[in-house]
């Protein structure tokens, strides 16, 4: 079956392929979305529900598996299956991503920084990495619409970033500019650290808590709730009030223009050798997302097309269209925010397990010249507690009770004879749990060509060929980690907080195990530099339109584009770019008389 | 499955005893000696629809421990009120007590709303990768586990212990966490 021609087929209903969707639909050109998963549930109850009776609770818990459309789980991890083949790969490759409508922003946290001046230019300031073909003026302060906003400000209305400007003093913002929502309330875990850091230089910079701006409602805005505190924006706000993409695309089929193709796997691009351009994708479509139920194939076609699909199904798609035979940088320069964590005890309780899970970091050192010798890091301060690096409450009970030292919550110490019960036991987490305190090191990733997505010669259940991943760090990040860990034990001392670190404590709990020292390291979910943009196609897939240099109608967006992944949560930032490709998609289309 | 009105008291006593907080069943008549209003923090208010004694009693039941549960409570009840902590706290101390198993997993259910299955049962496992074992230390095998049900989850008493809410579930408003929260004792009452 062939579809009519639209003027633009996305394939991805993710954040990034809904703004582009909206924003060209509310202009009047004609829209085709298409999703490989399942479309924009009625209510998210049921989501909620599935999270509820989990034992294990990963941001991929509410979502359920779909055999037609897979994705790789942080549970894939731990059983070193699943999804994504990554035999071959020097270190596991942490991040997942959701394939249904709304994308991965179901569970993201929702912070939004912007990105920094000197982030576009690693190289020519540090001699590392590459520059990027745009910098931050683009996004953050030229305006190419009539309102006067700059990209970076309609990402952030879009979402309804919660921040005070005058909170974010390293980012130049256009003059007179308010954010959307007034700065969401620091925890009593940022206050801890705010009260108690006083001037602490390092590295040439004074480490102090900065509010973080997050796309999650400080008041009623967009016809959604104020954050009630939930504590569970990964892997999903109960109600709401912290965006998602599903918001977008709401306002997407409202403008009448854009129709949606759930349940269809693009699997291939059709491509004229003569013109090099996109004539048509091929999509599988499928009934049951609870079984394997491929049935028929659909060509769709448009007069332009935008790929949406992350930072990995987005390589794949242009692998499996044969476009890797003419441009070498599809799939490579695949990087992430290597997540290290560093946990401890505070002195007096802080209460963690409270408001948004994350509401400030110690965010002022995330430029500096240290970056021509290191990897720059944003630092999150966590209101989860111990939940990501030692399964929070859950496992502080079993250790309680049961005496096991899973969480090392007893130390080095011997097994107290007591059973703890009743009082004493409630006592017991009550002061422990009232203490816990975690940070995490977003890492800059440096991008390297030997880091990518190819084609592996297994086959998801659909028969198509599953992502190969390599990836690994290199020295510019090991650096980074090394100069992480002796900030985290620097703060952690002047903080009066007792280290618990699997790598900061005892070496006698490596006797048995090497695997407890070392240090904690996570995925952040960010898929980045897989199909990055740059001056030339000798160097780069798509250019500063994100306009693909080999097919002139296809259009490359999301996080896959970043020619570096700086420190900043790349969300807002492929949002910004969301917006400015579909300016320039819709002045193509002008420009080409289309109506 | 229904217990008798006996059979419950004793239960909820022996919970309340185990978890440490005060507990009291809907619509029942309160265990004697017990004031008949609610008081601020009881586990299940007075005309609450919750009733997480029978859902816990019959978690037990159904994963096959209800002759280790009947004989603890027979034992139980047959203490003097005084007693009865110390009779939990041998069977806990006892690592061959299979009500002292049994009771660690009661724990947890109240706490957590999961079943655990009682561990003291199975052989410890040599290569567990906790930290090292030292004399006292038990090396438990990974079990699976479950969350009984959406409500026991929200029940949990962990989160009150920590004078928050559980994760998904906050009936708090905006920027509460901005504040120190109330003290224990607005949470729940301990015995």
């Amino acid at each position: 079956m062939t579809t009519d021609l639209y003027d633009v087929v996305v394939i991805g209903t993710g954040v990034a392929g809904a703004i582009v969707a909206h924003e060209l639909g509310r202009t009047g050109k004609s829209v085709l979305l298409v999703e490989a998963g399942v479309e924009i549930p009625a209510g998210r109850e049921a989501l909620v529900e599935r999270y509820l009776l989990s034992s294990t609770k990963l941001p991929e818990t509410p979502y359920g598996d779909n055999p037609n459309s897979p994705s790789p789980t942080i549970n894939d991890l731990i059983t070193s299956q699943g999804y994504l083949d990554q035999r071959d790969s020097p270190v596991p490759f942490g991040s997942t991503f959701e394939r249904r409508a709304g994308g991965t922003l179901w569970h993201w946290m929702g912070t939004s920084l912007r990105f920094l001046p000197n982030d576009f230019k690693l190289h020519s300031l540090y001699d590392h990495g590459v520059d990027w073909p745009i910098s931050y003026d683009d996004l953050g302060i030229t305006s190419r619409r009539p309102d006067g906003a700059s990209y970076y400000d309609l990402a952030e209305r879009e979402f309804g970033v919660s921040a005070d400007v005058a909170d974010q003093p390293q980012v130049p913002y256009r003059k007179g500019y308010e954010y959307p929502n007034p700065g969401i309330p620091l925890s009593q875990v940022d206050k801890y650290f705010k009260s108690g850091l006083g001037p602490f230089p390092f590295d040439g910079a004074d480490i102090k808590v900065i509010p973080t701006p997050a796309g999650r409602n400080s008041r009623f805005y967009d016809n959604r709730r104020a954050c009630a505190g939930n504590t569970n924006c990964v892997p999903i706000c109960p109600i709401q009030a912290k965006y998602d993409a599903t918001v977008t695309l709401h306002k997407a089929f409202k403008t009448g223009n854009v129709t949606a193709l759930f349940k269809h796997v693009a699997r291939k691009l059709e491509i004229d050798p003569v013109s090099g351009l996109v004539t048509g994708i091929r999509l599988i479509r499928y009934e049951d997302p609870a079984r394997r139920s491929p049935n028929g194939e659909v060509l769709v076609r448009g007069r332009r097309y935008v790929i949406a699909a992350n930072g990995i199904e987005t390589p794949k798609l242009l692998l499996l269209s044969g476009l890797g035979d003419f441009n070498q940088h599809i799939g490579r320069y695949l990087m992430d925010h290597p997540f290290y964590l560093r946990w401890g005890l505070a002195q007096t309780p802080i209460y963690p397990y409270r408001g948004p899970l994350s509401t400030s970091g110690l965010d002022s050192i995330r430029d500096g010249s240290f970056r021509a010798r290191r990897s720059a890091y944003r630092i999150e301060i966590g209101n989860d507690g111990w939940l990501l690096p030692m399964g929070g409450p859950y496992q502080t009970v079993l250790d309680l009770v049961d005496k096991t030292n899973v969480s090392w919550i007893h130390g080095d110490k011997d097994a107290p004879p007591e059973p703890l019960f009743g009082t004493a036991l409630v006592k017991a987490l009550n002061q422990h749990l009232t203490r816990q305190c975690r940070i995490g090191f977003e890492v800059e990733q440096l991008p390297l060509a030997g880091n990518r997505v190819t084609l592996s010669n297994l086959q998801d259940e659909l028969g198509l060929p599953k992502p190969r991943i390599v990836y690994s760090y290199s020295d510019y990040e090991n650096a980074g980690f090394a100069s992480a860990a002796t900030l985290a034990e620097k703060v952690f001392k002047k903080l009066g907080i007792d280290d618990y670190s699997k790598d900061a404590t005892h070496p006698k709990k490596c006797k048995s195990n090497p695997d407890d020292c070392k240090p904690l390291i996570m995925g952040a979910g960010h898929i980045i530099g897989t199909y990055r943009m740059g001056t030339a196609k000798s160097n780069s897939v798509v250019d500063c339109k994100q306009r693909s240099w080999d097919c002139k109608n296809l259009f490359l967006v999301g996080s896959g584009v970043f020619p570096t992944s700086a420190t900043a949560n790349p969300t807002l930032t492929l949002a910004a770019l969301a917006f400015w490709a579909a300016d320039t998609i819709g002045q193509d289309l002008s420009a080409a008389g289309q109506p | 499955m229904t217990m008798d009105v006996d059979e419950k008291n004793m239960f909820l006593d022996l919970s309340q005893t185990l978890t440490g907080v005060r507990i009291n069943s809907a619509g029942l008549p309160p265990p004697l000696g017990e004031a008949p209003r609610a008081k601020p923090g009881d586990l299940a208010p007075r005309n609450s629809p919750i009733d997480l004694a029978s859902l816990y009693f019959d978690t037990v039941q159904v994963n096959g421990f209800g002759s280790v549960l009947d004989t603890a409570l027979k034992e139980y009840s047959a203490h003097a009120v005084q007693d009865r902590n110390s009779y939990v706290r041998g069977c806990l101390l006892d690592p061959k007590s299979a009500q002292g198993a049994l009771f660690r997993s009661l724990i947890k259910l109240w706490y957590l709303g999961v079943w655990y299955p009682p561990s003291s049962i199975l052989a410890l496992s040599p290569d567990e990768t906790t930290p090292e074992a030292k004399p006292g230390w038990r090396r438990w095998r990974s079990l699976s586990h479950e969350v009984v049900s959406s409500q026991a989850y929200k029940e949990g008493l962990v989160w009150k212990i920590m004078q928050t809410h559980p994760m998904a579930y906050s009936m708090f408003t905006f920027g509460y966490w901005s504040e120190i929260p109330p003290p224990l004792d607005r949470f729940l009452s301990t015995l």
